[in-house]
């Protein structure tokens, strides 16, 4: 009992502080500059000119503004062995006291007295763990990876990152020294402002009209759109946890019942020297409450271990698919303390209230016979049928009529687990039923071979509650497994589309930088590749949420690799449904058109026909939604438009990376040579990448990011082992008399071992194949609504056979398990010793 | 993104913070102190050991060879009513080479925001009114065009500026015309200051020595007497006013000794057309350095240097502020020479500027020994 309720409590409590931990993080960090900066101005792919924060400060007298310089880049370590990449920021360490927050004056520093030499070309501050990995002390020279530019860094000052966890991939410097490594003299990433709320109208609409090409974006909303990205993350996460909790309830509740029913007898025995009802309803009570008082602390213990594995798992995710974000520390509210005491002593009591009434209730002589529950159970059986069917009905039905809240869909799918688990006990004895004629008839199975299955049925109230747990926990697995295999081959489907080309070209000198374009033509212009596709991407301002701008050239040979789903490119707009690719993207080329990703789609409500506004350098301008393509792609959205409308539109002319398609008699290699040798004129570090290198290094971030949902499976069918293996100690404890008379009917230890086994198996069966449909439907449910609801993405439906073979396979191997103990013991108990007690 | 933005910034501020809360000199505490600006290693700085020639408009600029330089306005003015205000503006220019390899060696640096100096002003207005004075800072690189002072000699003209603050001195009417225009927050101050006497070279020849070394000295002039007229906004009120300014202009690599802790500094504005200026070098035993000096301007500008045995200041009043620091805020001068006494009292007791730099730095009105009112002055307290 106590292992199963710590295990219940443990997983819902870690997934509960994982998620809070990673929340709290990220708004700890946002806090402590976003309760300051209300604005930012940014200017699109090259940045903003400088000249706009002096005439800010010097003209404008906006004084509440702080000029950053953000990209990337690569430290060598002094052995010369190791490179650590990490963002730069240039920073104006006299602007930021405007951004100074009262309670953030903590902080790691070390060596005090210097940071004046902050403002110095050339200073830069790293975290105390990067300068240690890169073998560096302050006052140290800091090499960079990039060969080809003669940059020289001093470390003057560490940043203690056990206090300040970003700090380990960030690197701080003063303005110029970033502009001089980014390559970006003349330019600012953004600059971040504080406007008063009394203010912000009157302020806003001055910066649009002194600096029109500038964007001026609210901080709070690019914050909330981040945060919602991520909200669906968790949201799944959680429901993870809850169906854990349901697991782990049918396991409280599971144990409880048999902990008390066990002792029936005994309590019996209590009313009939005199032991007042009250008074064994209360004791009953209160001993449940002292076991589940220490298996809930075992519970919180346990999960506190388990929440810094999860932690890891998910601030990787997050790093992953969404942003930086470092959370090292567990973190919790006293709410969550107590939902999770409250899950765990709550569940306890509930399942103990019903026998301990009962108990409570009986006359003495019922009480002590055990039979009597059985038949009351059995009773039940209907009725929780009937319950298990509303429940059902309810969940389709709420599914069918929730627009796209995401919790309608998981309460929904919650109400036909449940409802499906309380089918169970009448399926069990509508099982029993069938397979008991079919065993009837058959010659060799004789009185034993029906012995089994009717001891299942006979005994209901617990093997259904074990079957439920193991039905629920095995077709969890399934469901989530159908629904990864389902993913991961759409998102495999979708790079080959995506990925036309065979190699892929671009800088990583800086973030932002471009290819030369002298290098652009001359890889144009090579005979080893018959298509080239240049594009540039920015991120931009529109009034939805928070998009990346794509604009893409194909010459030659070369693909475009967008795949469009007949579903979300139905139109209104009679002259855009049933448009070829090739009519698609000649429209894409003359007009204002744009093609988006399906979760920006998803996320804004627009569908192909509409059109929307997009702040470009010649001013805010309307453009059609001509197609939605598949994008897997967490975070931002992504609007592709052509170059030519690119052009139009933006004054920017540099390309930030080719993609290249080999011509037909070249091998990779050949062409890779080549490339190199022209790639290796250039200074810049210029990153050549295959299809499918890109490919292969996709997928790996999808299974990362399935890393953790692999390991709340497995914990969900642990947690269900447990609820099996206490099923049937209970059971076989209470049968020993029952055992013994079997084996002094003469039946060998082996053959009452044997069959116990093939009980246990029939057990695991039953629950595997019960589980294969509910598997099925949430995992219909997780593709078709929640994935959709949460992330904008939709998937094709994939059933892998193996999943299927795996989950019975589960709960066959999981039943045996927890059987073979028991049948071990009883197998070897002496018919005399048990049948003597009787 | 958004994320890391927000922690960076927290601990870049705190960066900040050490570095104004820590520094050799724990009274005046800051990582831009007193004792590291004016006094410390001048290595790499052209240092001030002897007379030099001035040139005007070129010496109203910058003199970036310099460590440290300052444009120093203070005044009293009034305004309808009665109302009375005293003023204090400071340009300070203070450089910040750091020892530092090149970021691209044997490169030349392009990016616009290179700099190895910066500029902090400060801005004070101490209203009779209200009894409270409000001071405000600011910092900012001299480059990029944040801050800086630059000379246009077509139009013979220099303006000083940080952000939006600004001191513009131009020739007008042969006469030299200061423009000083200052906003943050509820205090304001917009002045034409006309100087109606010329320039003053203090020291010898404008070389003021300050320590033994005679190169522990700055090239100090003084415009001692300035009509101010313009307007004034003090916790949100707009003045017309006009009153009496003074400027003072110095520029130094180092100005201190080991063993001077502080000083004590006096621009007097007397209502017969006389101006005086002294200051007092303390040394840490308490004893007035010889360093010392004293200066007397007639009606007609021409300075006489007071021997600072002819000096008496005797302290009547010390007001201690929050900080805990006490001020001399009140006294008597006492010119041995002529026998004149000038009682000086403060508009305001409380005129400490608790910035990156703690001082006082207050308006103060003069009386005789009769206590009839005979002028007005700014008083000058570091180091307490």
């Amino acid at each position: 009992m106590l292992i199963g309720m710590a295990l219940g409590v443990a997983v819902v409590f870690a997934v509960d502080i994982t998620n809070e931990s990673a929340k709290r993080g990220f708004s700890l960090s946002l806090d402590a500059v976003t309760g300051q900066s209300t604005h930012q101005m940014s200017g699109g792919a090259g940045g903003l000119d400088e000249k706009i924060y002096t005439r800010l400060r010097t003209e404008l007298g906006i004084r509440q503004s702080a000029p950053v310089v953000d990209g990337s880049v690569s430290l060598l370590s002094t052995d010369g062995q190791s490179v650590e990449t990490v963002r730069l920021l240039g920073v104006d360490l006299f602007a930021e006291p405007m951004f100074r927050d009262q309670s953030s004056n903590t902080s790691g520093t070390q060596g005090a007295r210097s940071s004046l030499a902050l403002l110095g070309t050339g200073a830069i501050i790293l975290g105390d763990s990067t300068a240690a990995r890169l073998g560096i002390a302050i006052g140290d020279q800091v090499l960079l990876a990039d060969t080809g530019t003669l940059h020289q860094l001093q470390l003057i000052n560490t940043i203690d990152t056990s206090q300040q966890a970003a700090f380990d991939t960030i690197a701080m410097a003063d303005i110029s020294t970033a502009q001089e490594l980014l390559s970006l003299q003349g330019r600012l990433s953004r600059i971040d402002l504080i406007i008063p709320d009394d203010q912000t109208e009157a302020t806003v609409r001055l910066l649009k009209s002194e600096f029109p090409r500038v964007q001026v974006i609210g901080a709070e909303r690019s914050n909330n759109a981040l945060q919602q990205m991520t909200q669906a993350f968790h949201t799944n996460l959680l429901a993870m946890s809850l169906l854990a909790l349901l697991v782990g309830a049918f396991l409280i509740y599971n144990t409880v019942t048999l902990s008390v029913l066990q002792r029936r007898p005994l309590f019996g025995q209590l009313r009939v020297s005199g032991v007042q009802r009250s008074e064994l309803f209360r004791a009953i009570l209160f001993e449940t409450l002292v076991f589940a008082t220490i298996g809930t602390i075992a519970g919180l213990l346990l999960g506190l271990l388990l929440g810094n594995m999860l932690l890891t798992l998910v601030t990787r995710t997050i790093n992953d698919l969404y942003f930086a974000l470092d959370v090292r520390q567990l973190d919790f509210s006293l709410f969550t303390l107590l939902k999770s005491i409250g899950i765990g002593l709550g569940a306890a009591l509930l399942a103990a209230l019903p026998p301990a009434i009962e108990a409570a209730q009986s006359p003495p002589v019922t009480v002590i016979q055990r039979s009597s529950v059985e038949r009351r159970a059995t009773g039940m059986v209907p009725l929780l049928a009937l319950l298990g069917v509303v429940l059902s009905a309810l969940g389709w039905f709420i599914l069918w009529a929730s627009q796209d809240s995401l919790w309608a869909a998981f309460t929904a799918l919650f109400s036909i687990v449940i409802g499906f688990s309380l089918l169970i006990p009448v399926v069990l004895v509508l099982l029993a039923t069938v397979f008991g004629r079919l065993l009837g008839r058959m010659p060799v199975s004789g009185a034993l071979g029906q012995y089994p299955l009717r001891s299942i049925t006979a005994s209901l109230s617990r093997t259904s509650v074990a079957i439920a747990a193991l039905v629920v926990a095995v077709s969890a697995t399934a469901g989530v497994g159908i629904m990864i295999s389902s993913f991961r081959l759409s998102v495999s489907d979708w790079l080959g589309n995506t990925l036309q080309s065979d190699f892929y070209v671009r800088n990583v000198s800086s973030p932002g930088k471009a290819l030369p374009l002298e290098l652009v033509e001359k890889i144009s212009g090579m005979d080893s590749f018959s298509g080239v596709r240049r594009a540039r991407s920015a991120d931009i301002d529109t009034s939805l949420t928070p998009a990346r701008l794509l604009a893409i050239q194909n010459s030659g040979q070369s693909n475009p690799g967008y795949t469009f789903k007949t579903a979300a490119n139905q139109s209104n707009h009679n002259d855009l449904n049933g448009l070829t690719a090739e009519q698609r993207w000649r429209r894409l080329q003359q007009t204002d058109s744009v093609l988006i990703s399906e979760p920006f789609a998803n996320r804004n409500g627009l569908l192909v026909g509409d059109a929307f506004d997009i702040a470009s350098d010649t001013g805010t301008r309307k453009f059609q939604v001509i197609g939605v393509f598949t994008d897997y792609n967490a975070g931002k959205g992504f609007i592709v438009v052509s170059m030519q409308t690119y052009h139009r539109h933006w004054s920017d002319r540099k390309i930030a990376n080719v993609g290249l398609t080999l011509a037909d008699n070249v091998t990779a290699e050949q062409a890779l040579r080549e490339l190199r040798s022209i790639t290796g004129e250039y200074p810049d570090r210029l990153l050549i990448r295959s299809d499918g290198e890109i490919r292969q290094m996709s997928l790996d971030i999808f299974d990362r990011t399935f890393a953790i949902t692999h390991i709340l499976r497995l914990l969900t069918v642990g947690v269900a082992f447990v609820g099996i293996l206490s099923a049937l100690m209970a059971l076989s404890l209470e049968r020993r008399a029952e055992f013994a008379v079997l084996r002094a009917l003469g039946i060998t230890p082996r053959e009452l071992r044997n069959l116990l086994f093939l009980q246990t198996g029939l057990m695991g069966i039953i629950a595997g194949l019960l589980a294969l449909p509910l598997g099925l439907m949430m995992s219909g449910i997780l593709v078709a609504v929640i994935n959709v609801r949460s992330f904008g993405w939709t998937m094709d439906f994939y059933v892998p056979p193996v999943v299927l073979l795996e989950s019975v396979a589960l709960a066959v191997i999981a039943a045996l398990l927890a059987g073979y103990y028991p049948a071990r013991r009883l197998a070897q108990l002496s018919p005399a010793e048990a049948l003597r007690h009787e | 993104m958004k994320i890391i933005t927000d922690q960076w910034r927290a601990v870049l501020i705190a960066l900040l913070l050490t570095a104004c809360s820590e520094g050799p000199d724990p009274k005046n505490g800051s990582g831009v102190s007193l004792h590291t600006e004016l006094g410390g290693d001048a290595t790499g700085y052209e240092r001030a050991c002897g007379p030099r020639a001035f040139s005007f408009p070129q010496d109203h600029g910058a003199h970036p060879t310099f460590r440290n330089e300052w444009w120093y306005v203070t005044g009293n003015l009034e305004g309808a009513a009665e109302s009375r205000f005293g003023f204090h503006a400071t340009f300070f220019r203070i450089a910040n080479k750091q020892t530092l390899s090149a970021v691209a060696a044997g490169n030349a640096i392009t990016s616009q925001w290179a700099s190895d100096e910066f500029y902090m002003a400060h801005f004070a207005i101490a209203d009779a009114a209200s009894q409270k004075v409000k001071a405000h800072e600011r910092f900012a690189r001299s480059a990029a065009g944040l801050a800086g002072a630059e000379i246009n000699t077509g139009q013979n003209k220099v303006r000083v500026w940080l952000d939006d603050w600004q001191l513009i001195a131009k020739e007008h009417d042969d006469r030299l015309q200061w423009q000083l225009q200052i906003s943050d927050g509820a205090e304001a101050i917009d002045l034409t200051l006309v100087a109606s006497k010329p320039a003053v070279l203090q020291g010898k020849e404008g070389y003021s020595q300050k320590s033994a070394d005679p190169c522990n000295s700055s090239f100090y002039y003084s415009s001692s007497r300035l009509q101010a007229n313009g307007e004034i906004q003090s916790a949100g009120v707009t003045h017309n006013v006009t009153g009496t300014a003074w400027l003072d202009r110095e520029w130094s690599s180092s100005a201190l000794a080991d063993n001077q802790v502080g000083w004590d500094w006096f621009a007097l504005q007397l209502d017969d057309g006389r101006d005086i200026m002294l200051y007092q070098l303390r040394n840490a035993d308490g004893s007035i350095d010889p360093f010392s000096y004293a200066v007397e301007i007639d009606q007609n500008g021409n300075k006489t240097v007071l021997p600072n045995a002819a000096i008496d200041i005797e302290v009547d009043q010390w007001w201690q502020s929050e900080s805990g620091a006490r001020y001399p805020v009140s006294g008597e001068i006492r010119r041995s020479d002529t026998n004149e006494v000038i009682r000086y009292q403060p508009l305001i007791n409380d005129q400490e500027l608790d910035l990156t730099v703690r001082y006082w730095e207050g308006a103060i009105v003069l009386r005789d020994a009769q206590d009839q009112a005979i002028g007005r002055g700014y008083l000058e307290l570091t180091g307490y």
